[in-house]
């Protein structure tokens, strides 16, 4: 459907993790509202490991905290409590700017709305990660040509989100996480907005990333795409359950 | 770098390009308030700094002045032979001219008429660098022989607009002051003399004087006659502190020579970087400062309302810059971003508002009667360029940093946009600016336009109507010798008086409301110990001088509230007499009866005078001038006031007479240029055309400010209609009416009014006090200007909330639920 041809290779991590280290280590992380009502919590004692080359599926009813958990490893939360290492750094002890600084390294991110840019066309959206990271311009278009050509999306490359299906903007999204070799793609319901077959076809892209090396964390609901991973987390209330 | 610019900017037109209706209402009124500071700054450079035109290397010209060696006084007049010492200084002068302004009766083609001119050494246009249109300047020779050399450069626009413009005018002749001049040069293009002045005409070599100013006594000789300005060309090697030291040694040898004239004065050179001299810093400088706070307020205004509109723009794009800054974008680079779209609106502003800059400028440049070189040059291009950059930063900056900061992982979230405290408080914020600003510009406005109309319908004191006609001539100019201008004097009274409808008839050498005044201080007599009396100098009176017929006070019916009016046994030899206004009595003698007090003035030996009688106080000198003493003496004993009017008082409206009056001048001199043929309801109107025009400058920006003080007023309660759709929906479901919910809007748009009021109400007052120091008539305590002004703010501030809070009432509770 994507054009997507199954036997090329996809970007894999460039540089192999410190052995033996995990690539996310969380200690009694916690993340908690003050309230007129007194202290609200979201996220309570969140300990686990996940090791590189994992594929977990983050699960839980509406509420448990899922979705606040992927933006806090993904950085972009920054009021939380407790440890949370990356690949041994310990980013509870660092400032807002040093843990963008290491998610632009390392970390990308697919939504469930996609959140693709809708003033910049396929190509645009795909450059902007790499501009944001100092890419040279030709180093870039070569990337950005090359993402384009592997995910089947050179003849789209000049059209506007709003041009495109919804599975075809989850692709260029994908593409877009992927684009600056991230270590650890996290995927925040990525298939909620799509049909089964576009669903299909995006979670075999993440199991084909995922054999080539990248680590994946996914939140989902559906037990279908939890399949997919190696490992499930289930969170309830803001716990961990089974912990 | 550049690449990224370049992306930012390819992003920033596209971004401009999906709100067209955003982005005009932007560079509007960006472009108001650039275009406003430009064109001030336009008018400020062609004041302040340029050259005058037609002057070269003038970084090297200086103005020579004589000032009080015990400091203040202000820049005084050079007697000619003072000049002719400071040209002698050749080690710090490689020349020095020396010039002075005079009215001249002219005729050229058609009908004489009175024109402004300079007299001029010969050296004057070389001293300047002056290049001449046609023919030449002046030769030194002719500056050399009293009255030999009868030769004129002419001003290029008096000959293009006299003479056509006709080539042939060299060695042709015309008629100065009764005498023939030949024409022997053009004096190139925009020249205007070296310093602001109304439009000369012509110039004429110093040795001329006594045709140029017939009643002269001693003007190339007397050191007791000031009547010169001076401009040095100072040496290449020569610095403003040796060219002042060597003035300095100047002085100091002129004042042990003659001390009774030169006492205690000294001289300096001052630096002549533009057509100001140095005393007009005084009188501009209140003007500029008042049109400098105006314009900035606009500019500020305007930038408030635009980082409204973007503040609420930023609301859309919250999701785009929260999904840019997940994907690794650092908020500086967002900033970055924010700012290039930013920088792109304001210069297209820039380009705006530097059109409304060159059109402002023409339009009060027109106003001015002095011409001012207002083409946009370098300097202007810099500033507008400078005033965009300070633009961009004023009203990108804080929405930038604002759209940047917050929960990016809450604003990827949620695709419904709440309100943001933080984004409606800096809002309110600007609101609560614009308003406040808005009124001290109103309160300004309403001030001056309060003072305008005090000025217009006060009680001058005398009958300023249309039943008084003013027409005013020159005997002296004209070369009449004291007899015959008197003889003149009382024919002329008499043909006036017989015509028909005429009540009373008078002449003056001060119109009243006139622009022209003379002003000096009086010698009080008082008496000695032994006896004797002496004439005791009064600073603290200072007084008007007028030199007046009888029938004077009754023509202008002007009350004499005692003693008597000037007759006819008041003539030359009879004892001199004078007639004092009733505050002058009272700060000369306070309750003793002035009446056969003497005094002089001028000089504590001058001719002595004794009072006959007392006038009411009357503001002959204009409604907004300085309440001054006035003094009038007789003119038949006082001839050499040869620069008269003439007073024509009739039953009905006088404007009919003009015309028999001027016939009857044209038969009894045809020669004779006639000035100022109006009714004294003319000459009010006139006078106070300054304040009109300033008035109406500040109305106009009042009116602006207002404009865009509501529009962000609307605005803002327009977004937050839009922001609390949902909120609307629920509370009407919940049983709201539509009177509550549009009170609802109403009262946050009117509470952020009156915070504004309240801020700008006290700014307005403080500003007040200020400008009535500098303004006559600025009233601080002006409650009525201040109220209707307040008034008025609120209720366009209550229709600008009322209208976006009408529409909230019609919201569809169930439309607004489902959208969530």
């Amino acid at each position: 459907m994507f054009g997507f041809t199954k036997s090329s290779t996809l970007n894999a991590p460039s540089v192999a993790p410190p052995p033996g280290v995990p690539i996310v280590s969380l200690r009694d992380l916690e993340k908690v509202f003050e309230t007129p009502a007194g202290k609200m919590y979201v996220l309570r004692r969140i300990t686990f490991d996940i090791t590189p080359g994992e594929f977990v599926s983050i699960m839980g009813p509406s509420g448990a905290g899922k979705s606040t958990l992927l933006a806090i490893l993904g950085m972009l939360d920054h009021h939380w409590n407790g440890e949370y290492w990356f690949f041994g750094e310990p980013v509870h002890r660092m400032n807002a700017k040093q843990r963008v600084a290491l998610n632009k390294q390392h970390i990308g991110f697919v939504f469930q709305q996609y959140h693709l840019i809708d003033d910049l066309t396929v190509s645009e959206n795909l450059d902007i990660p790499l501009s944001y990271r100092n890419v040279k311009k030709s180093e870039r278009e070569s990337i950005v040509a090359d993402a384009l050509d592997r995910f089947g999306m050179v003849a789209k490359k000049d059209l506007f989100p709003r041009q495109l299906s919804g599975g075809q903007q989850q692709l260029v999204a994908v593409a877009r996480a992927m684009i600056a070799k991230p270590r650890l793609i996290l995927a925040d319901e990525p298939t909620g907005n799509l049909h089964s077959s576009q669903a299909r076809e995006i979670m075999e892209l993440f199991t084909k990333l995922n054999q080539e090396g990248t680590t994946i964390i996914q939140v989902t609901h559906s037990e279908e795409n939890s399949r997919y991973g190696n490992r499930v987390i289930n969170l309830k209330d803001g716990w961990l359950e089974g912990a | 770098m550049m690449e990224t610019l370049f992306k930012d900017l390819h992003y920033a037109v596209r971004q401009i390009a999906k709100n067209p209706a955003i982005a005009a209402l932007v560079v509007g009124t960006l472009a108001i308030g650039i275009g406003a500071n430009t064109a001030l700054f336009t008018m400020a450079d062609a004041i302040f700094t340029r050259p005058m035109p037609g002057l070269r290397q003038s970084e090297r010209l200086v103005w020579v002045t004589p000032v009080s060696a015990a400091g203040g006084g202000g820049q005084r007049s050079l007697a000619y032979p003072d000049f002719q010492d400071y040209r002698g200084l050749r080690t710090v002068f490689e020349d020095v001219a020396a010039f002075s302004r005079l009215r001249l009766a002219v005729r050229a083609q058609g009908e004489p008429e009175q024109v402004l001119g300079q007299i001029v050494s010969a050296n004057f246009f070389n001293v300047l660098g002056t290049r001449m249109a046609l023919g030449r300047g002046f030769l030194p020779q002719e500056d050399s022989t009293l009255d030999a050399h009868p030769v004129t450069v002419l001003a290029h626009r008096f000959w293009q607009e006299r003479f056509g413009g006709d080539s042939a005018i060299l060695g042709t002749q015309i008629v100065v002051n009764g005498s023939p001049f030949t024409v022997v040069g053009v004096a190139e293009e925009r020249f205007n003399g070296p310093s602001h002045s109304e439009p000369l005409a012509l110039w004429v070599p110093m040795s001329m004087v006594n045709r140029a100013w017939p009643l002269n006594t001693g003007a190339l000789t007397s050191r007791g006659t000031w009547w010169l300005e001076s401009i040095g060309r100072l040496r290449a090697d020569v610095s403003i502190a040796a060219a002042n030291a060597g003035v300095a040694t100047i002085a100091a040898r002129i004042a042990q020579a003659d001390t009774a004239s030169h006492a205690g004065i000294t001289a300096r050179v001052r630096e002549m970087r533009s057509g100001l001299r140095p005393n007009d810093m005084n009188d501009i400088v209140p003007v500029a400062t008042l049109a400098t706070i105006v314009t900035v307020l606009v500019l500020l205004i305007a930038c408030a309302n635009v980082s409204n509109v973007l503040l609420s723009q930023a609301v859309g794009r919250r999701r785009e810059i929260a999904v840019r800054l997940s994907i690794g974008a650092s908020r500086q680079r967002i900033v970055r971003q924010l700012l290039t779209e930013s920088a792109v609106l304001a210069l297209a502003a820039t380009a705006l508002g530097t059109l409304i800059a060159v059109w402002a400028t023409e339009l009060v440049s027109a106003q001015i009667p002095v011409p001012l070189g207002t083409s946009p040059d370098q300097r202007v291009l810099l500033f507008t360029l400078a005033a965009a950059a300070v633009t961009t930063l004023l009203f990108g900056l804080v929405p930038a940093f604002h759209a940047t900061r917050g929960d990016v992982a809450h604003a990827l979230k949620s695709a419904a946009v709440g309100r943001d405290t933080r984004r409606s408080r800096l809002q309110s914020g600007f609101v609560v600016a614009q308003v406040a600003l808005s009124l001290v510009l109103l309160c300004t406005a309403g001030l001056f336009l309060s003072s305008l109309r005090e000025a217009t319908q006060v009680n001058v004191g005398f009958d300023a109507s249309r039943r008084v006609l003013a027409m005013s001539f020159d005997l002296g100019m004209q070369g009449y010798t004291p007899q015959r201008a008197d003889a003149f004097v009382r024919a002329l009274g008499e043909r006036a008086r017989s015509l028909p409808g005429v009540e009373r008839v008078a002449f003056t050498n001060v119109v009243p409301l006139g622009e022209r005044n003379i002003i000096t201080l009086p010698f009080i007599e008082h008496a000695r110990a032994d006896g004797g009396a002496r004439f005791e100098e009064r600073r603290d009176i200072e007084t008007y001088l007028h030199t007046v017929t009888p029938g004077y006070f009754a023509t202008l019916d002007l009350q004499l509230l005692g003693g008597r009016d000037f007759n006819a046994n008041d003539v030359p030899g009879a004892q001199r007499v004078a007639i004092v206004s009733d505050q002058f009595a009272r700060a000369a003698w306070g309750k003793s009866n002035p009446i056969g007090q003497r005094l002089t003035v001028g000089q504590e030996d001058g001719q002595v005078v004794t009072v006959v009688g007392v006038a009411r106080d009357a503001m002959l000198a204009g409604p907004n001038e300085r309440a001054r003493s006035t003094l009038y003496f007789a003119q038949s004993q006082n001839p050499g006031a040869s620069d008269l009017t003439l007073l024509v008082r009739v039953r009905g409206d006088a404007a009919p007479l003009a015309a028999p009056l001027r016939e009857i001048f044209k038969t009894m001199d045809a020669s004779m240029p006639i000035t100022g043929v109006q009714t004294l309801a003319q000459y009010r109107w006139d006078r106070l055309s300054e304040d009109r025009l300033g008035s109406g400058m500040l109305s106009i920006f009042g009116a602006i400010a207002l404009l865009l003080a509501t529009v962000g007023v609307y605005a803002v309660i327009a977004f937050s209609v839009a922001q609390r759709t949902r909120e609307i929906g629920v509370r009407v479901a919940l049983g709201a009416v539509q009177r509550q919910v549009v009170g609802l809007f109403v009262r946050e748009g009117m509470r952020l009014t009156t915070y504004g009021l309240v801020i700008g109400l006290a700014l307005a007052v403080a500003l007040a006090k200020l400008l009535s120091a500098i303004f006559m008539g600025v009233s601080p305590t002006d409650v009525a200007a201040l109220g209707i002004v307040s008034g008025l703010l609120l209720s366009v501030s209550l229709v600008a909330c009322w209208l976006p809070a009408r529409r909230a009432a019609r919201v569809d509770p169930m439309q607004a639920l489902r959208a969530e």
